[in-house]
């Protein structure tokens, strides 16, 4: 409540939009709670920005509906829609100072000029750009204008706040402060919030729940831990993670799940796996998280056996190994299965090098129906 | 109320079945926005009609042959175009001749110019260019009479060089906004890769950048050679009975003489130029060159 | 600079000669071309400016040469050579010079303004419009490719009395019962002056609404402002600039034209180019009209200059 009002819920049903024959949006429904940040994430030319854009009211002769708290504001014109939109570019008015840009949504809302100037101030003290007030835009660096940019948003108090790729102008050395930053001052507020974003790790990092998008359609929608281990789709496995996928076939034996992957002698079984995998006997594609794959030297298979029973052994080679820190990640050639990514932490495959025959080990995977 | 809204369609607020709190808004929105985009549409027809209506009214007129548009839709002919006496048409030769020229001059010194100001980068860069562009900015009569002052002790006046002098003075103006802008575009990397490949700074200008600033250039060229064309009170000055270009020609005659029908199809074909150039432009580098504020031009 | 004038002076000297020492120059370019340009030598400087002394010499020869003479021969007696004031005393103190040249100025100042707010709504759209800006600038920009001569002659075609089609259009329709006399008078010369406005300010300023960013109204309007406020508050501050700009290249233009008030008669109203042109050529007082073209032209600059400096001062952009 400190800086605004509490957000509505919001509940966009059916929203669909097309450009010409070209739909680049198609029924998408979803609801955001009040204070929740939202992301929609998906790979460029999904259709995204459009649907941000259609809910803010910019592209007009959309289908379906949105409403705040219940009420319909979709043949609203933008300005009265009472939603706040951070732009790519951030579009800040050049000729306007700091405080002008952050109080143009007020001027235009005819708030009095006392009330208009305690609420830039507060918005500049949240954007932590005090005494900056009085600069142009053009004055100040990347990062000081997307927080520009982010509080002129929010100053009028929006039902919603939409941000398009808000990190996406800034250096990469720049942006997880940014980040912290951005999702601070969301908490902070509580302001109900609809974030575009390509980047997965940006999406998993800031937001509570995630649209996953691809092609004008919702692939998921779930939280982001949700996504990463569950993908429901292999259109999700394949944008989220950076887990290796097979083919097989869905096999149930009793209450264990598997999958028979070609060329691979036995079934590797599944703990897990998304909703829409239809019966037995139907394909499959299978989700190895890198930290499923385990390796040891060659002549070691048995070791692998006794402390993973259930694990399929296989024996491969490493065409590549890398160092990460405190985990190395291997890429492994294995016998069937082609190359496989493994992550293990940095002393378990001491004394492995690049080209050496190895036994493989695969713990776990997850089941999703395949992809056209 | 936004009546002037005119980008967003009709369309936009046509799913309004919402008759919650805010149900009177969108009928006053869409009333306001049809109006606006009636005023606007018929604004913008007028607009055209306006500035179209005096050039087709020169066409018109010169199929007619009169010094007048008739009503009549008889009469079309093309008595008016047969009628153009030689001296017309020695002026019109006589300003192409002189407009080339001083294309090729105005080229021939911008190009250089413009290379040594932008590479270079020197400090008077800002003072040159703005000595440069004077004649662009001194009121071209007021340059007309200059150059007769001078012209007429050199016996300059009244003749070809003359004009081709004056015209060049005020090409190399517009040909060095040109070519300064289209040299800044050419990036000065691709020059020092050719001067690390053992090129001298000047054979990285003829090897590299002019190949690059060629389309560039023929569209300046284009752009002044018919501007020189159509030159008229720089000319007024220095023009005589030796050296008439096309405009000052039609200037004479209509003071002197009246409308003639001659003089009209002269003006259509003077019309018939412009277009052609359009065209030629529109199709090179289609219309957004045209817009630009570099093609400010005088009367 | 100072800490390596060997390398400078070969670079340089050979560069000057123009013949290139391939393999010395490979190892000493590059280390050379990555320093600032303010480091660079007089030498190098010399070099540049070698290139743009032919256009300075034209410049100077054809244009500040013979602008230098008018002033100089506007302030020496034309009888007796000697240096004087007089002239422009005499056309400053003169009550007819000034009306003609108020009159003018009132002309001129009309015109811009009547053109650039006719012309303002047009470019907005055409700037905002694609697919509008590549059908209707080319048919714009016909009549920038015209000498005024022929727009003269396109206005007597409109407008004369008895031949003209507007009056014989107006009469037919019942509406006048007798021709009117506008085109030789100052309503016929402010339409011509302000058709060829209207064309200059639409070119102009369609140029200066394409520089400016659409999604910046866009932002205006998530913000709350309807799409003409948003135009109002947004891109019109920031076309001032082009705006003014365009204002002044009018008003110059109008106030030194000579085309249109000859040929569109003259006597009413008598323009300061017609005044000046009879000095020069009927009456044989040159000097007095070089005087009075050096006022005129500095009325034409000090109002370009002035609006560039009212801009500079006071702009808003940036």
């Amino acid at each position: 409540m400190l800086y605004g009002k509490l957000g509505q819920r919001v509940q966009v049903r059916h929203l669909s939009k097309s450009f010409g024959k070209i739909s680049a949006l198609r029924d998408l429904t979803f609801d955001v709670e009040p204070g929740e940040l939202v992301a929609f994430l998906g790979p460029s030319g999904c259709g995204k920005t459009t649907a941000l854009k259609t809910i803010a009211g910019l592209l007009p002769g959309h289908g379906g509906e949105i409403s705040f708290g219940g009420e319909r504001i979709d043949h609203l014109p933008p300005n009265k829609r009472n939603i706040g939109l951070v732009f790519q570019n951030y579009s800040l008015f050049p000729h306007m100072t700091v405080s002008e840009n952050i109080g143009y949504g007020l001027r235009m809302r005819r708030w009095p000029l006392e009330r208009r100037a305690a609420r830039i101030r507060e918005m500049l003290a949240l954007a932590r750009l005090e005494g900056l007030g009085d600069r142009k835009p053009g004055q100040l660096s990347g990062g000081q204008q997307q927080r520009v940019a982010l509080v002129r948003a929010m100053a009028f108090m929006p039902d919603l706040l939409l941000l398009d790729e808000p990190l996406s102008n800034l250096d990469a050395g720049l942006r997880e402060d940014v980040r912290a930053d951005m999702r601070n001052i969301q908490r902070r507020t509580r302001q109900t919030t609809i974030l575009v974003t390509h980047d997965q790790e940006e999406a998993l990092v800031m937001s509570d729940r995630i649209v996953l998008m691809n092609q004008g359609r919702v692939e998921q929608i779930d939280s982001p831990e949700q996504l990463y281990s569950m993908p429901a789709t292999e259109f999700a496995a394949r944008f989220i993670g950076r887990g290796n996928i097979l083919y097989g076939t869905y096999l149930r034996d009793g209450d264990v799940d598997a999958v028979r992957i070609e060329g691979l002698d036995a079934p590797l079984s599944a703990s897990t796996k998304a909703p829409a995998v239809g019966p037995a006997g139907s394909p499959v594609a299978a989700c190895i998280q890198p930290e499923q794959i385990v390796v040891s030297a060659r002549n070691d298979a048995e070791t692998l056996k006794s402390r993973w029973p259930r694990a399929f052994i296989a024996t491969g080679k490493i065409v590549d190994i890398a160092f990460h820190g405190g985990s190395s990640v291997l890429h492994l050639d294995v016998e069937g299965a082609g190359v496989l990514k493994c992550r293990r932490p940095a002393t378990e495959v001491q004394g492995l090098r690049f080209g050496d025959r190895v036994a493989v080990g695969i713990l776990d995977c997850h089941l999703m129906p395949q992809s056209e | 109320m936004t009546g002037g809204e005119f980008q967003e369609s009709g369309k936009a607020f046509g799913g309004s079945r919402g008759t919650r709190t805010r149900a009177n808004l969108p009928g006053r929105f869409r009333t306001g926005i049809r109006i606006g985009r009636i005023a606007l549409t018929a604004y913008v027809l007028l607009m055209l009609a306006l500035l179209a209506l005096p050039i087709v009214l020169v066409v018109v007129a010169s199929f007619q042959g009169g010094m007048e548009v008739a009503s009549r839709p008889d009469g079309w002919s093309l008595s008016a175009y047969e009628a153009i006496p030689t001296n017309y048409w020695d002026a019109l030769w006589f300003t192409i001749r002189s407009a080339f020229w001083a294309t090729i001059c105005a080229l021939v010194l911008a190009v250089p110019a413009a290379w040594g100001l932008v590479r270079g980068n020197l400090r008077e860069r800002r003072f040159v260019s703005a000595l440069v562009l004077l004649p662009d900015a001194v009121p071209s009569i007021t340059l007309g009479i200059a150059l007769l002052a001078l012209f007429v002790p050199l016996g300059l006046s009244n003749s070809f060089a003359g004009i081709t002098v004056a015209l060049t003075v005020i090409s190399l103006a517009m040909a060095l906004r040109f070519t300064e802008a289209l040299m800044g575009g050419v990036p000065e990397e691709l020059e020092q890769a050719a001067v690390t490949m053992g090129a001298s700074r000047v054979t990285a200008l003829t090897t590299v950048v002019l190949p690059l600033l060629a389309p560039g250039l023929a569209i300046a060229a284009l752009f002044v050679f018919v501007h020189n064309l159509v030159t008229f009170e720089l000319l007024l000055f220095i023009a005589g009975p030796r050296a008439t270009p096309i405009s000052v020609q039609l200037f004479s005659d209509i003071v002197d003489r009246g409308v003639l029908p001659q003089a009209i199809a002269m003006s259509a074909i003077l019309v018939y130029v412009g277009i052609a150039f359009h065209t030629l432009v529109a199709m090179t580098v289609g219309a957004r060159y045209l817009a630009g504020s570099a093609m400010a031009r005088k009367g | 600079m100072a800490d390596e004038p060997g390398k400078v002076e070969t670079v340089d000297g050979k560069a000057i000669a123009g013949y290139a020492r391939r393999f010395s120059m490979t190892a000493a370019s590059p280390e050379r071309l990555a320093q600032p340009s303010a480091d660079r030598g007089w030498r190098d400087r010399l070099f540049y400016r070698a290139f743009t002394f032919p256009a300075l010499l034209v410049v100077a020869g054809t244009a500040v040469l013979p602008l230098a003479l008018l002033l100089f021969w506007s302030l020496v007696d034309q009888r007796s050579g000697e240096a004087t004031l007089r002239y422009y005393a005499q056309s400053l103190a003169s009550p007819y010079f000034l009306r003609i040249l108020l009159t003018t100025i009132l002309m001129a100042a009309g015109v811009t303004v009547v053109s650039v707010m006719l012309a303002l709504p047009m470019a907005y759209v055409l700037a905002r419009h694609t697919l509008l800006r590549s059908i209707l600038v080319p048919m714009i920009s016909i009549p920038r490719m015209l000498p005024f001569v022929v727009v003269g002659y396109a206005m007597v075609l409109l407008l004369a009395p008895y031949t003209g089609v507007m009056n014989k259009a107006l009469i037919a329709a019942g509406i006048l019962s007798e021709p009117v006399f506008i085109l030789f008078g100052w309503p016929g010369q402010a339409i011509a002056f302000g058709y060829a406005g209207v064309v200059i300010a639409i070119a102009i300023l369609t140029g200066v609404f394409m520089t400016v960013d659409p999604q910046l109204e866009d932002a205006a309007v998530t913000l709350g402002a309807g799409r003409l406020e948003a135009a109002l508050t947004v891109s019109m501050p920031l076309a001032a600039p082009g705006i003014v700009a365009a204002a002044a290249l009018i008003f110059s233009t109008v106030v030194t034209s000579y085309a249109i008030p000859v040929m569109l008669n003259s006597r009413t109203p008598y323009m300061v180019s017609v005044l000046i042109y009879n000095n020069l050529y009927s009456l044989q007082e040159r000097h007095l009209a070089y005087a009075q073209a050096i006022i005129v032209t500095a009325l034409a600059i000090g109002v370009t200059t002035a609006a560039q400096i009212f801009l500079s001062r006071f702009g808003s952009r940036r």
